[in-house]
């Protein structure tokens, strides 16, 4: 069996104080390193600027109401 | 990535294999007509059944495509179909699309895909109330510019009874 | 892979990351066979609840996905110059549903078929086995890889329902209306870890 492994780069981030934090508890909530977390983020921003470049919305939607609401919060 | 499976491992499973037609995913196309697709497209002898619908399909697309004020062109792109599949499918009353389109179309349209796999005759109608609501659809809808008042109707009366069932 | 008339190990390759010309090779190859195929179980009368499960999936479209999207892996198992199987692998937002997995991140399996000449229901005289098995050992081996313990997902056809459940040791969590009511099941890392031995 053959498998590729695809070359890695090394990056350096600058993060503050809150986002490195937020990147801790990730980390420790979805047990992956926080490398992990940060590609995670990386593969969800991307299937959303895609589709949202091809005129679809990204919504919630309310597991028991059904209701539907754009990603903001408020 | 790698992936070390032994020849023990492999031995172990073929027994475990042996009568498993694996497969998993969505788009279930379990109830496939007599015909494949391709060979219905050409074939004389589509059933009574399937030819049946066809008309309500097309009618269906084009009428709900009018009411949302989209041209084809722009639901083609929408749908990430092909515009020619989209003209055949509302101009060729005998035409049968590809499955893939056909739930591409449910999705962007917001219409029930499994109702629309078998009314465009890619699945075998369990429900033989379709084909009478699909007739009358057809008999009441006629091709306009605008959507009369009398087509506004139909089109949601066949809606809801496919949303329903 | 397991060359059924043979009865032994042949040597395949595990594809990562199929070309577009290995979709359409495949596409080319699969859907000839597949309707010719239904055209003689319609002549043979047999019955509709035989019939295979899925008919015809476009890999072509799924190609596209995985090459446009960082977040899907598709793989191949190639056997005698033909492809032997085909899956395709989200890894990025979806997490488990067992309860005591709840949130973690899993790779879910999106879409996987063997070629229809392994199909019990299609081929006469299917020609591989191990297919299933091989992608879904993939599959673990990159939920490993991507730091998610084995943990991966998927909602299964229902004609493979019982291999899932007893063949692969996965938890069957039962009918998911959001997903055409196909059930939905998820192996654990200790589950994932049971596979692989």
């Amino acid at each position: 069996m053959q498998t590729g492994t695809p070359s890695r780069k090394t990056m350096t981030l600058n993060l503050t104080e809150a986002e490195m934090q937020a990147l801790d508890e990730l980390s420790a909530t979805k047990d992956i390193s926080k490398t992990a977390v940060l590609r995670q983020a990386l593969r969800l921003y991307q299937m959303v600027e895609v589709r949202t470049a091809r005129g679809e919305k990204l919504f919630f939607e309310h597991d028991t109401t059904k209701q539907k609401a754009e990603l903001m919060v408020l | 990535m790698k992936t070390n499976l032994s020849k023990e491992w492999l031995t172990k499973r073929v027994e475990r294999d042996e009568k498993a037609d694996v497969s998993a995913g969505m788009l279930d196309l379990g109830r496939l007509q007599a015909e494949p697709p391709t060979a219905r497209v050409e074939s004389i002898q589509a059933s009574a059944e399937t030819e049946s619908l066809h008309p309500a399909f097309g009618r269906l697309i084009n009428l709900w495509r009018r009411k949302r004020g989209l041209r084809m062109d722009v639901l083609a792109d929408r749908a990430q179909i092909d515009l020619t599949e989209l003209i055949e499918i509302e101009r060729n009353l005998h035409y049968t699309p590809e499955p893939r389109t056909v739930y591409q179309l449910a999705k962007t349209l917001e219409l029930p895909s499994e109702r629309m796999l078998e009314l465009s005759g890619n699945l075998v109608v369990r429900d033989s109330s379709l084909g009478e609501e699909a007739v009358r659809f057809a008999a009441r809808s006629e091709s306009v510019e605008k959507l009369s008042k009398d087509e506004q109707r139909a089109l949601e009366e066949f809606v809801k009874f496919l949303s329903e069932k | 892979m397991h060359d059924r008339k043979a009865r032994r190990l042949v040597e395949a390759t595990l594809i990562d990351g199929i070309t577009r010309a290995e979709a359409e090779k495949a596409e080319a190859e699969w859907k000839p066979y597949l309707e010719e195929q239904l055209k003689r179980m319609a002549a043979e009368g047999v019955p509709k609840d035989r019939w295979p499960q899925h008919g015809h999936w476009d890999w072509r479209q799924k190609q596209e996905a995985a090459d446009a999207y960082l977040a899907y892996r598709m793989f191949g198992v190639e056997c005698q110059s033909q492809m032997q199987g085909l899956m395709l692998v989200l890894t990025a937002g979806k997490n488990c549903q067992i309860e005591s997995q709840k949130g973690k991140p899993l790779a879910y399996v999106h879409f996987l078929a063997a070629a229809p000449w392994n199909l019990a229901t299609v081929a006469p005289d299917p020609r591989f086995s191990l297919v299933g098995s091989i992608l879904v050992a993939t599959a673990i081996h990159l939920s490993i890889e991507e730091e998610f313990q084995g943990r991966i997902g998927l909602h299964s056809l229902p004609q493979a329902d019982e291999w899932y459940r007893n063949s692969c040791g996965m938890t069957d969590l039962g009918r998911d209306h959001a997903v055409q009511d196909l059930r939905y099941f998820e192996m654990t890392p200790e589950q994932a870890s049971e596979f692989l031995k």
